[in-house]
């Protein structure tokens, strides 16, 4: 793996660490424990990945058995 | 490759933890409580930028590197169940509030920090095949 690779996947990170940051920064205005309206959101949320029901969360066949181009 | 995804993966999860905790605390709130519900807060909303960028390039990436797909499948497995996991041990704690359920808390903090640290890791090597910034 080349230094330029290396060093571009150390940026692809720390933009994901940026990101995540920017997000918790919106979260940490309520610092406070979720309410029980919150709570129930996130874990109906969750239940819906769990059940398959979120497409992006579901588990699809591969594409092809074709080999990748490297 | 593999020691360079390590070399990476452990910062990555040191800083998720630490973003996770610095924040000030409000009133009467139980940090234990407030990490791991932020803890959990943030790794969906990672996990959900990863899988919807692997689905929506699948047919690319896929062409690219078979791995980055069967990557996001297993986090796509585990990922809920873990984070179900740290939610349960969440509120056991929030009724019983012990040393061993904060211990418990703690275990399932690890490992949802250690699947989004993966997830992290495979879309930044996902970008970085299609050329792109995430």
């Amino acid at each position: 793996m080349s230094t330029f690779a290396i060093a571009q996947l150390v940026l692809g990170i720390v933009a994901q660490g940026i990101q995540l940051l920017t997000q918790l920064r919106e979260t940490s205005k309520k610092t406070g424990e979720w309410t029980v309206e919150q709570e129930k959101a996130f874990d109906d949320n969750l239940e819906k990945a769990l059940a398959g029901e979120d497409p992006n969360w579901k588990v699809e066949p591969d594409p092809t058995n074709e080999a990748p181009m490297n | 490759m593999k020691g360079n995804m390590n070399k990476l993966q452990i910062p990555t999860l040191v800083f998720l933890l630490l973003l996770a905790g610095c924040s000030a605390l409000a009133p009467g709130a139980d940090p234990v409580v407030v990490r791991a519900e932020q803890t959990a807060g943030a790794a969906k909303k990672t996990l959900d930028n990863f899988f919807q960028f692997e689905r929506a390039n699948r047919d690319s990436l896929w062409k690219l590197d078979h791995g980055i797909k069967h990557t996001a499948d297993i986090l796509r497995v585990r990922a809920p169940a873990s984070i179900k996991a740290l939610r349960a041990a969440t509120k056991t704690y929030k009724a019983v509030k012990s040393q061993e359920h904060i211990d418990a808390v703690d275990l399932w903090l690890a490992e949802v920090a250690a699947l989004v640290g993966q997830a992290q890791t495979t879309l930044a090597q996902s970008t970085q095949k299609l050329g792109r910034n995430p």
